[in-house]
Formats: structure tokens, C-alpha cells, sequence
């Protein structure tokens, strides 16, 4: 019933907005257009900070990216360690000569 | 004596506005005003003035021209900047303090009466449904009543209302949900009152 009286109030209210004209459209006051103009070099000239991250950021990915390539092919060549050689290395009472 | 800039076509201008060409920005905002205007005016927070706002408005485009890639109309992009600084200006406002029926006038009242007879309000009851409406709306965190508004007062549907604003559509039906809810729940409590 309480959501039924709520309904009711918003159709109604709804039927006063569409009833009201729409909204006009004015042309700029005299005198803003210039004023904004004016002040809108001094927006444009200044250095972005989003580009200054963007730029920080891509230089971010390509040193990681080259990071890890390098540290890959370092990798790979040197040769591969077996599960025995690692045991033999940690686990041999007989200290090398 | 200047050139005048009245008929070039808009991708010329915006070209000339980038390369800080003062009178191409003065013919963009002449041009964008009266599309403008009508967008700040419907969404303007209380105390704010439209003048300020449409002013923060073309600054904020100006400093993201950059960003404009031409894959909406201009117009779009650039109503969608002054909804979200609009909206940016509704958050920070506060909300009103708890409603009371001594807050209502007299044929607040009576409409709320008439409802809570379970009748319903007269066409010439509209302008107050409409005021009772708003005074509740008040109550509400700004984005949820502005969202209200646009679906139940102006029946715009939440995909026009994401396009709109780059809300998710997923997050705004969430809220609507939970805005429609907080209402019920204002309205209830005016109604005990």
C-alpha cells in the first residue's frame, strides 16, 4: 500500500515535469566567450600531469620488459642444475678437495 | 579586422583551438554555450552558479583536449564533461537536514495526505507532487537522488543515463536499486510522521 502512495507521487510528480517548457538555449552572456578564450592558453601551455605519468609509466614497461628478457637469456645459458647435482651440493658429507 | 570563425567546420576549429588560437577557442565556446547551458542548468548543485560552472566546465574541456580521439561527436564528449562536473559539484554538497512535516507547506501536505488515503493526487496537484518529491529527494546522497530524477521524473532509461555519464551499467543499477529503496524508506518515515 506504502509503495502504491509512492508510485502515485512520482507519476504525479512526473506529469509537472513533463508539463514544464523545455529548457532554452541561450547563447553565450557577452563577454564569456572572450574571457574563457582567454584563460584557456594558459590550460593548454600547461604541462599535463597525466602525461608526465603516461610517459613515466611507458618507460616503466619497456625497462621491465627488458629486464626480464635479459634475465632470461642469462638464464638459459647457463646450464641446467638436475635434482642429483643439487643434492650432491647441499647434502655430501665428503667436503670437496 | 579578425577573421571571423562563424562557419568553420568544427575538426578546423578544434585543430586551431590546439594550437592555442585564442579567437578559434572564443567561437568554440559561443558555439558550445547554448548546448551546454540547458546540461548545467538542469543539474546545478544549490548556492552554485551556472556562470562559475560552465566556466569550470570549458576550462576542464580545454585542458582534456588532448584526449579527444573523435570516436564520439564532439558534442557528446563534451556534454559528458559538464554532467560529471556538474555531478562532481552535487557530491560535495550535503545533504539537507532530517524532513519534517512543519517543513512542508500546506498543499505539500495535502498531497501527502491524499496519498496516504490511498487516493490519487489530481493533475492539479502535480507541481507539489513534483516539490514533495524533490524535498525527499534532498535527503538522499546527491548521485542516488540525481539518479532518481533522471529515471522515475525524466523515464530516462540506464543505458541513456551511462551514456551520459560513463557510469557502469552493472554499478548504476545497483545503485538505483538501493537509491529506490532509501526512498521508500524517507517516504515511509514522512508518512508516520
Amino acid at each position: 500500500m506504502k509503495r502504491t502512495a509512492l508510485q502515485s507521487l512520482i507519476r504525479c510528480a512526473r506529469k509537472a515535469y513533463q508539463s514544464s517548457p523545455p529548457a532554452a538555449r541561450e547563447p553565450a552572456p557577452v563577454g564569456f566567450a572572450a574571457r574563457v578564450a582567454a584563460r584557456s592558453n594558459a590550460v593548454l601551455a600547461r604541462p599535463r600531469g597525466s602525461d608526465l605519468f603516461e610517459r613515466l609509466a611507458r618507460w616503466g614497461v619497456a625497462v621491465s620488459a627488458a629486464v626480464c628478457l635479459i634475465t632470461f637469456i642469462e638464464r638459459k645459458s647457463l646450464p641446467e642444475q638436475g635434482a642429483f647435482d643439487v643434492f650432491l651440493e647441499t647434502e655430501s658429507p665428503i667436503p670437496p678437495k | 579586422m579578425p577573421e571571423s570563425l562563424v562557419g568553420e567546420p568544427l575538426p578546423a576549429l578544434l585543430a586551431r583551438v590546439r594550437e592555442s588560437d585564442e579567437a578559434a577557442a572564443r567561437e568554440l565556446v559561443e558555439r558550445l554555450y547554448p548546448l551546454l547551458g540547458p546540461v548545467v542548468r538542469a543539474n546545478l548543485p544549490r548556492r552554485d552558479e551556472p556562470e562559475d560552472l560552465m566556466q569550470e566546465v570549458f576550462l576542464k574541456m580545454f585542458s582534456r583536449l588532448h584526449q579527444y580521439r573523435g570516436e564520439v561527436p564532439f558534442e557528446h564528449w563534451v556534454s559528458r564533461i559538464a554532467l560529471n562536473t556538474c555531478l562532481d559539484h552535487l557530491r560535495r554538497q550535503r545533504s539537507r537536514p532530517e524532513l519534517r512535516m512543519s517543513d512542508l507547506t500546506e498543499a505539500e501536505e495535502e498531497v501527502l495526505e491524499t496519498l496516504a488515503s490511498g487516493t490519487e493526487p489530481s493533475d492539479a496537484d502535480a507541481p507539489q507532487a513534483l516539490a514533495l518529491l524533490n524535498r525527499l529527494l534532498d535527503q538522499l546522497p546527491k548521485h542516488d537522488a540525481w539518479l532518481l530524477r533522471q529515471i522515475e521524473v525524466e523515464q530516462k532509461s540506464i543505458e541513456q543515463v551511462c551514456a551520459a555519464t560513463g557510469w557502469n551499467g552493472g554499478a548504476a543499477r545497483v545503485r538505483l536499486f538501493r537509491a529506490r529503496h532509501r526512498l521508500q524508506k524517507l517516504f515511509r518515515q514522512l508518512e508516520r510522521k
